[in-house]
């Protein structure tokens, strides 16, 4: 039941260098699983088991002991979780919310955002005399180009482990900002989708060509909505694992 | 946990700011060590009193540099400890004569 590899009694009686730290973040991530404690609690936890361990130490017992003896008198974890639960704090419902709500927002984003840029790229033909397949190409090509560009800062930031905090903005006024950023980035993608683009290619292109151009668009947005949301889902549980739960106070 | 627990962090926290490690050793200490919670449970009872808004929390320095979470009583919960208070003094006082009055008869 023990979480910690360096438990009491090696066989040999080979000094096992018990790490405290190390054994107090395993501990932290057996409170972290149930997720009815955010950090701010752990950490309180946390606090009182250092206090008890000093205590401990205080009495002549080791380390090892003290961690025994101290986590033994918190309780255990899992009963400690379940009486969180039962406070039923809103918080755990509102972070789970406001993650879904982030992931629909970055989906929104993405998409509109790479539609207007390939509709850019194919006006921008268009106006430079491409012929009709090449403007199809065009668009297939800045399509996949973007795919290949969202995969690599995804995989970036899946590799970083950073603090999912840090992404969406560290305080209140930061992410309000992202969040008036991103809203802005959307309506103007929505504006060139739907308002520029059709204007300036009725202009360059007669009706069946603009359809024939369009068939591109229609095969890679569906690629795209597939992959898109299955990216995503991956990164935010990635991001929203709670490693920053893990790290240990003073 | 008990039903006292609640009059009894209300009560300690009344004599003055604590935190959670305190507050069990205290109540230790006070019941020559006849009462021992799981410590543990001691906290769920803390964010649920602060939920009520019996009590409210600030996230301290303390001198040794150690980060606390120290809780104080508000106005509703000194209300609230004097209505407990007053019921439990009721109890006791029935309980008393009842007892009183079995003794007797034994």
């Amino acid at each position: 039941m023990d979480a910690c590899p360096f438990g009491p009694g090696s066989i040999m009686g080979e000094t096992n260098m018990f790490d405290l730290n190390e054994c107090i973040k395993k501990w932290r991530v057996g409170l972290a699983q149930s997720q009815s404690l955010g950090k701010k609690d752990i950490d309180e936890l946390e606090g009182h088991l250092r206090e008890e361990i000093d205590h401990l130490k205080e009495s002549k017992l080791s380390d090892e002991e003290a961690f025994l003896v101290a986590t033994h008198r918190l309780g255990d974890s899992v009963c400690i979780a379940e009486e969180y639960a039962k406070i039923d704090y809103g918080h755990i419902f509102r972070r789970r919310f406001f993650w879904a709500v982030v992931g629909v927002l970055v989906y929104l984003l993405l998409t509109y955002s790479a539609t207007a840029v390939e509709k850019i790229c194919i006006l921008i033909g268009g106006m430079g005399g491409v012929s009709v397949i090449g403007l199809w190409l065009i668009g297939l090509v800045s399509r996949v180009a973007i795919v290949i560009t969202v995969f690599y800062f995804c995989c970036r930031i899946y590799r970083q482990n950073s603090n999912n905090c840090k992404l969406i903005g560290a305080n209140r006024f930061v992410r309000y900002g992202n969040l008036m950023i991103a809203i802005f980035i959307i309506l103007f993608a929505i504006a060139i989708n739907r308002i520029i683009f059709p204007i300036m290619a009725s202009r360059i292109l007669d009706i069946r060509d603009y359809g024939l151009v369009a068939t591109s668009s229609s095969f890679a947005k569906l690629l795209w909505s597939i992959f898109l949301p299955v990216l995503l889902v991956v990164l935010l549980k990635k991001l929203h694992k709670p490693d920053d739960l893990y790290e240990v106070g003073t | 946990m008990a039903a006292s627990a609640t009059p009894l962090i209300l009560s300690i926290l009344s004599e003055g700011e604590n935190y959670g490690y305190a507050i069990i050793k205290r109540v230790h200490d006070l019941s020559g060590g006849q009462m021992q919670w799981t410590d543990g449970m001691l906290y769920p009872v803390l964010h649920r009193l602060e939920k009520q808004k019996l009590i409210q929390s600030k996230w301290r320095e303390s001198k040794t540099g150690r980060r606390r979470k120290y809780y104080k009583i508000k106005k509703t919960g000194t209300k609230m400890l004097r209505e407990q208070r007053n019921q439990w003094m009721l109890v006791h006082s029935v309980l008393d004569r009842l007892w009183e009055k079995q003794t007797c008869l034994i």
